[in-house]
């Protein structure tokens, strides 16, 4: 049976230690057979550190998350370069005649748009304080905080979204919570927490259909609490292929794609 | 910070090593003599009854600033990376990087490379650990690209691999070899596996604990190394095997026939001078 690459690792890693030892011992008989052998070992080493390499940069482009992830990363700097600074600006200009609400989210969303997370946070704080039953500012400080990893945050302003208007945005701001509180249970790793967290993403599916963030999200938790089957399920639901013609956001396949690795990996029978 | 580096006893031994034994030598400009006296890493001198270098010289620094950018790097990297292992682990993973980085450059031994110290070759294999516990947290080895941390990582490990190549002070096989030392250290000896450990990695970890000690007896005695076959030529009386060893001695500059003894004195007088003056 043919070895395998662990076991062939293995095998040149001895080969590589016990050379320099034969060089040892050669070395008193004959010292020109210790240089010819030192120097087949350096070319020998030198061409699989060339091969190696070579293979390593084709296995990483090959990587079915990387293309996908440079997508991603293309498209939020067309947005930013096609962005029109004269925008936000504007916004901040207003802001200075008239202290509203709306201005405030106003200056806020071209913020986002700008991809300045941490600056659109005081504007929608501002906002919020201004006028407390603008539920989609409210929204949008949840999300913001879950993408700054202020986790316990986003899940009481999303908590206060959902008590003001418990179908914001034909429920996304239940998923968003659902998906914050995902990620609570599995940094803090108390189960209960987690087998709660699953549900609460199982719960979302069935009413609204499947996605695949939160699809990843579940496979997470049911390989946390121990539930392969479920495990599967998910990640088979967050690598499903798009409808035929459909065609997928750059977002939407790196979502894919890291399902299809989590499939490979742990999602085998 | 006291607190911070209170729990992390070695990275705060280590720094305070940096900066004391700085005063061993010129802590602003240290002379060549000073830092060979004090453990600086010459390959010939390795060879030639001083072992230890190949870990001192992970302690002794060329100058205030390479003192203060190693320092600094050690403050970021050290104390994460020891709370992460534990105190013992890390101070085993330091000195395994020092050593790999030490042992490249014997056995790299290029011949413009001249005497090399700082701990650079140990931060890199810090961050060789850091990558490695990277890889070994996620799902998949390779998951940790899809992170911020861990893309960040890489670009720090590339930008530092390419200014060794563009700054030629800079050893950058001291950097390779500390980095893959401190990366297969982690993996291999210093963590444990996903599952459990079979038989295929204990044959690894035997290996790579056999490769050390046979690559660090190598650089000890490098027989096929040039500068080895010259000093072990000028100390030979017996004509046929001074005439193996210069047999050898060309065959190791590449050379397929004899080379004159005018031109092996000459050598000779070079690696002297190279190794009591720059």
């Amino acid at each position: 049976m043919f070895p395998r690459p662990r076991q062939l690792a293995a095998i040149a890693l001895w080969a590589i230690a016990l050379w320099p030892l034969l060089l040892l011992a050669t070395h008193p008989v004959s010292p020109v057979t210790a240089v010819a052998l030192a120097d087949g070992a350096a070319t020998a080493l030198g061409n699989a550190a060339l091969v190696a390499v070579g293979l390593g940069a084709g296995l990483l482009v090959a990587w079915p998350p990387f293309l996908p992830a440079l997508q991603v990363r293309l498209q939020r700097w067309r947005l930013r370069a096609r962005q029109d600074p004269a925008r936000l600006d504007q916004a901040l200009a207003h802001l200075q005649h008239l202290d509203t609400a709306a201005a405030r989210a106003d200056v806020a969303h071209w913020l986002l748009d700008a991809g300045r997370l941490r600056d659109a946070v005081p504007h929608l704080r501002r906002a919020i304080e201004l006028a407390p039953e603008m539920v989609s500012a409210r929204f949008q400080l949840g999300r913001t905080l879950r993408q700054l990893g202020d986790r316990d945050g986003a899940a009481a302003t999303l908590r206060q979204v959902i008590a003001a208007e418990a179908d914001h945005g034909f429920g996304v701001a239940a998923l968003e919570l659902a998906r914050v509180e995902a990620e609570q249970a599995l940094g803090g790793g108390e189960r209960e927490a987690m087998a709660a967290a699953l549900a609460a993403l199982r719960r979302h599916e069935a009413r609204s259909g499947p996605d695949r963030e939160a699809s990843l999200l579940q496979a997470r938790l049911a390989a946390r609490v121990g539930d392969r089957g479920a495990m599967r399920t998910a990640l088979q639901a967050a690598a499903a292929p798009p409808p035929a013609g459909a065609h997928l956001a750059p977002d939407e396949a790196l979502l894919r794609a890291r399902a299809r690795v989590a499939l490979w990996t742990w999602g085998r029978a | 910070m006291i607190q911070a580096l209170d729990r992390t006893p070695v990275s705060a031994l280590v720094a305070l090593a940096y900066v004391t034994l700085a005063f061993l030598t010129d802590p602003v400009a240290p002379t060549f003599v000073q830092l060979r006296e004090h453990g600086a890493l010459l390959p010939v001198e390795v060879a030639d009854g001083t072992p230890w270098r190949l870990l001192s010289y992970a302690f002794l620094h060329d100058g205030a600033l390479h003192l203060a950018l190693n320092t600094l790097a050690l403050l970021y990297f050290g104390p994460r990376l020891e709370l992460s292992m534990g105190s013992l682990r890390f101070g085993v993973l330091y000195l395994l990087s020092a050593l790999g980085g030490g042992l490249l450059v014997c056995l790299w031994n290029a011949p413009d490379e001249t005497m090399v110290s700082g701990g650079s070759g140990a931060l890199f294999g810090m961050a060789g650990a850091t990558l490695a516990l990277g890889m070994r947290a996620g799902p998949h080895p390779l998951q940790f690209l899809e992170q911020h941390h861990g893309r960040s990582l890489l670009g720090l490990i590339a930008v530092n691999l390419v200014l060794g190549f563009v700054f030629p002070m800079i050893s950058n096989t001291c950097h390779v070899g500390g980095l893959f030392a401190g990366f297969a250290a982690t993996w291999w000896l210093l963590t444990h596996p996903r599952g459990r450990p079979d038989r295929t990695h204990r044959l690894l970890q035997a290996g790579l604990l056999l490769l050390l000690a046979s690559v660090t007896t190598y650089a000890i005695v490098p027989v096929a190394r040039w500068d080895h076959l010259l000093l072990a030529w000028e100390r030979s009386e017996e004509p046929a095997r001074r005439l193996e060893l210069r047999r050898a001695f060309s065959r190791s500059l590449g050379q397929d026939g004899l080379l004159p003894e005018a031109v092996l004195r000459q050598r000779a007088i070079v690696l002297r001078h190279k190794r009591t003056a720059e």
